[in-house]
């Protein structure tokens, strides 16, 4: 069962005098809000126990821990067989909560984007891919910087596969065609790119591009129609063309030229 | 859009062609005809041979594989390197298939060439083994590149791979990565036309084989399209592909893994004439029926001394001509230069579905004068790249 709830010996043990914000839950993991030491922190709680995601996820928090744009891993626990971690707590307003801000408003995405390219692009180079890249994941900073959480499919090219092409139960809204033919062959940076195409379009918009129902969408996909209305003052379409691409070969190669779109 | 000789068998005619008539910008030299010898001799066909390197690639022709049983070996006994020597060996691993291909590149370093096209494997439907071949050397181009060298990958697609539209994404995908090292890639295609057809008239392979063009241009790779026939100018009609072979004999302009696996011979012929009006060739035979319709007019090319001589009405027709190989030099240079001369690609688009349609017309212009060409002459293909360019 997901415990929604910690015990007073782990609290004890971990110096947690209290939360400093509601429980979240998700498909994998439970995420408190803790206070330790008198500052703010996150504990994810992983219902599943230590698994190769959870290991994957902490091996690339390791390779990017010199960034400042994903959250710092304080520690990896194991407690009574509980599963979790210390996560630096990143102040501001997770993407998902702030959207209508967006609306109508190209500028504003388009700096948006570009500040996440600037976080993804060395993880791309490392042929990593994020894989889940949607409003929930980001976090965005009291100075208007983006942070990138939640790596946990994100998937080392030439390492291991791990989930196949797994995305989360909510992800279907900016999943790739690739996601949803589950062709993990087809995975690679420039699923991210679709995701991020998918992001810009929805911010703009408040609706997705393609439907909205993952019936809808698969549809659309499926048929292979890669069209999509856009109002005539959103300023982002062409990015979104390419990076939106059906055909992963035909989305930019060079993370440059996706850019430069912006 | 250049030209370059793909070259084999009667090389001088190319050569000469190259140098007398300013037909084609450079060469490829094909190693089933040339042994590495040949490249230190001091001339070649009356030229020096350090001004002919200089525009030229050398193909090393590494397609035939151990599964296919034997292989033709021709001139590629004299590479010491050269699988073909080994490939019957079952001990043959990985290793010393990317090591043959290192030394491949090696040998035309050394050489001094500046070009280079890595050599490859052809795999009849297993892309996976294509695709790790091509990461491996990714990795020891990106490791190795020599400053001012451009290295462009060979890429053999069997007709089985041309046709699948997901092996073709796939390869795509590879192809594109974001560590990609290659300047470009040598695409190589086995059409595989239907019995008693020169050219293939599959709606997949045309499709596909433009998207391969497609996607590698639009990722900007320099693409190269070898052991092409003259249905290059419909993959030019939507790509502004970089360089295009043009090749006298059959063997150089129709890719078969047979020829490389069987010593397949021609045999003798009497040739064929290439019609820039009709985009098809004419047998010999039919020429003194036309002739004698007075429809040489419907299919003449202009402009050629090559044509003017072998219409007259006493050439004594043989496919061991120079002259008849450099009519169909000419005319297709200047199909294909007609066509990359438009820069934007819908009106290039346009132009060549003109030129299609013109050839319908012609063809029907020769039934009005009673003469009814059969087989690969006659017009088995005009309509499925009306369909194959109306439906981009
Ligand atoms: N380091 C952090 N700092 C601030 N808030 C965070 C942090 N990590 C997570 N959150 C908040 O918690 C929410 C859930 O976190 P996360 O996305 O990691 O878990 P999840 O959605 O449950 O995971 P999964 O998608 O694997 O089920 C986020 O949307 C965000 O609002």
């Amino acid at each position: 069962m997901i415990s929604q709830t910690i015990s007073q010996q782990l609290l004890d043990h971990y110096n947690i005098s209290g939360f400093h914000a509601n429980v979240k839950q998700g498909g994998q993991k439970t995420v408190f809000f803790p206070v330790r030491d008198g500052k703010k922190q996150v504990l994810k709680l992983f219902q599943n126990g230590y698994n190769d995601r959870l290991d994957r996820e902490l091996e690339i928090y390791d390779k990017f821990k010199h960034l400042d744009s994903i959250p710092q891993i304080i520690s990896v626990e194991n407690f009574n067989g509980c599963c979790f971690i210390f996560e630096e707590f990143i102040e501001g307003d997770t993407l998902c909560d702030i959207e209508n801000r967006f609306i109508g408003q190209s500028p504003l995405i388009t700096q948006l984007l570009k500040d996440i390219f600037e976080v993804m692009t060395p993880i791309w180079e490392q042929k990593l891919v994020h894989r889940d890249i949607k409003p929930e994941n980001i976090i965005i900073r009291e100075n208007g910087k983006p942070v990138i959480i939640d790596f946990g499919i994100a998937r080392d090219l030439d390492g291991a596969t791990l989930t196949g092409t797994g995305f989360q139960p909510m992800s279907w809204r900016f999943a790739s065609p690739e996601q949803y033919a589950g062709d993990k062959f087809k995975i690679s940076y420039r699923t991210d790119f679709f995701s991020l195409g998918t992001l810009a379009y929805y911010l703009y918009h408040g609706q997705l591009p393609f439907g909205n129902s993952h019936n809808e969408i698969s549809t659309k996909f499926q048929n292979n129609d890669e069209s999509f209305t856009y109002n005539s003052a959103f300023t982002l379409h062409e990015f979104c063309r390419e990076a939106m691409k059906f055909s992963v070969s035909e989305r930019p190669r060079a993370i440059n030229d996706l850019i430069k779109l912006l | 859009m250049k030209i370059l000789h793909l070259l084999g068998h009667c090389s001088n005619w190319n050569v000469d062609a190259h140098y007398k008539n300013g037909i084609g910008e450079g060469f490829v030299f094909c190693a089933y005809s040339f042994p590495p010898e040949y490249f230190t001799q001091k001339k070649i066909h009356h030229y020096s041979t350090s001004e002919i390197l200089s525009k030229s690639f050398i193909d090393l022709q590494y397609f035939g594989k151990k599964e296919s049983g034997s292989i033709d070996r021709g001139k590629f006994s004299h590479y010491s390197f050269h699988p073909a020597n080994n490939l019957n060996d079952d001990s043959i691993t990985n290793v010393y298939l990317i090591d043959s291909i290192i030394r491949g590149i090696n040998f035309q370093l050394e050489l001094g060439l500046t070009n280079i096209i890595i050599p490859n494997y052809y795999e009849n439907d297993d892309i996976n083994k294509l695709l790790v071949i091509i990461r491996q050397i990714n990795k020891w181009v990106a490791q190795n590149k020599h400053e001012g060298i451009r290295y462009y990958m060979s890429i053999p697609l069997s007709n089985h791979t041309i046709i699948d539209n997901d092996k073709i994404e796939n390869i795509l995908i590879s192809l594109t990565d974001i560590d990609i090292a290659f300047d470009g890639y040598y695409i190589v295609c086995e059409s595989k036309p239907e019995n008693r057809r020169k050219l293939s008239v599959d709606y997949k392979y045309l499709r596909n084989l433009s998207r391969v063009f497609e996607v590698l241009k639009k990722q900007n790779f320099t693409t190269i399209y070898a052991y092409a026939n003259w249905d290059a100018i419909i993959f030019l009609a939507s790509t502004d592909i970089d360089y295009i072979t043009i090749a006298s004999f059959e063997n150089l302009r129709n890719f078969n893994i047979r020829r490389f696996t069987q010593n397949e011979d021609g045999g003798p012929s009497k040739g064929w004439y290439f019609s820039e009006k009709l985009l098809n060739v004419v047998r010999a035979q039919v020429i003194d029926l036309i002739r004698a319709q007075k429809g040489l007019e419907i299919i003449k090319n202009d402009k050629n001394i090559f044509s003017d001589a072998i219409l007259e009405p006493l050439f004594q027709w043989s496919n061991q001509k120079p002259d008849v190989h450099k009519n169909y030099m000419v005319a297709v240079t200047r199909l294909l230069q007609n066509i990359s001369s438009i820069s934007d690609l819908e009106n290039r688009k346009n132009y060549v579905l003109s030129i299609i349609e013109s050839a319908i017309a012609n063809y029907e212009a020769l039934e009005d004068k009673k003469v009814f060409l059969e087989d690969e002459n006659k017009n088995y293909h005009l309509r499925t790249w009306q369909s194959h360019l109306r439906t981009k």
